[in-house]
């Protein structure tokens, strides 16, 4: 009867039953925000480092980051606007800076400090990775 | 017997078409056709049906050659065609499906009352 089928598009499974997420995006008021710093730090000492400073007109709200050394050894990384610690995070090697820094919101005109502690015995190398979103505000 | 059902399910490869033909097992006329679409088939797989060779449902074009079904979605619909046939009559489903990719499989109950 049919000799060719019109392909008229792609359905699904029979019964599928899979719940399709909404993915965020970045809106027209929003901009992705990213930054990455490495740093050499000498043994038994503090890097101490004003990263950011979020400008007038936005809000910073952090999604996440990481931090690694070459040699192992427990480290911290605490980072810092003023008046609050937004995070204070130990690591060895690598880490994942999540909680509590995601979704902490950062005003404009605030700068934004970093504290890398190097606890080893020797002068290591750091890697710096943050991320967030950057609000246009009234 | 004074009714009868007529159970049809047919599985349709993507983008190519499928029918079932049953014969009746009474005389009479076609009251009822349950059609059934899964979750999943996105109006893309159109389903006929054809007593003979005559297509009864849907009722077709006035004019024309073209073959058209109903598809829907995730949903179960009940037609009256009203449609006369005699026992041993084949009754084919007929399935197209416009899919591009995912299979479908369809199920209808086609309802014969013997009427004067």
């Amino acid at each position: 009867m049919i000799t060719a089928v019109e392909n008229w598009g792609i359905g699904r499974p029979d019964f599928y039953g899979d719940v399709i997420a909404s993915i965020p995006t970045i809106q027209e008021t929003q901009t992705a925000w990213k930054l990455q710093k490495a740093y050499t730090i000498a043994l038994q000492s503090v890097e101490t480092d004003t990263i950011y400073t979020v400008p007038e007109g936005h809000t910073l709200v952090f999604g996440g980051g990481s931090i690694s050394v070459k040699d192992s050894c427990i480290n911290k990384l605490q980072i810092f606007a003023p008046d609050s610690i937004i995070g204070d995070f130990m690591f060895d090697m690598a880490g994942n800076i999540t909680q509590p820094l995601t979704n902490q919101t950062v005003t404009a005109g605030t700068d934004i400090i970093v504290y890398i502690y190097n606890n080893d015995t020797i002068t290591s190398d750091f890697s710096l990775i943050l991320s967030g979103v950057l609000n246009e505000v009234e | 017997m004074d009714t009868a059902e007529m159970n049809y399910r047919e599985t349709v490869d993507s983008l190519n078409t499928a029918s079932q033909i049953r014969f009746a097992p009474i005389g009479g006329i076609i009251r009822r056709v349950t059609i059934s679409w899964p979750r999943g088939c996105n109006f893309l797989v159109e389903v006929l049906f054809n007593h003979k060779t005559v297509q009864f449902l849907p009722t077709p074009e006035t004019g024309g050659t073209g073959t058209r079904g109903i598809a829907l979605d995730n949903y179960t619909e009940t037609l009256d065609p009203g449609w006369s046939v005699r026992i041993g009559d084949p009754i084919e489903m007929y399935l197209i499906n416009h899919d591009g990719q995912y299979e479908h499989t369809i199920s209808a109950i086609v309802n014969i009352k013997k009427e004067e």
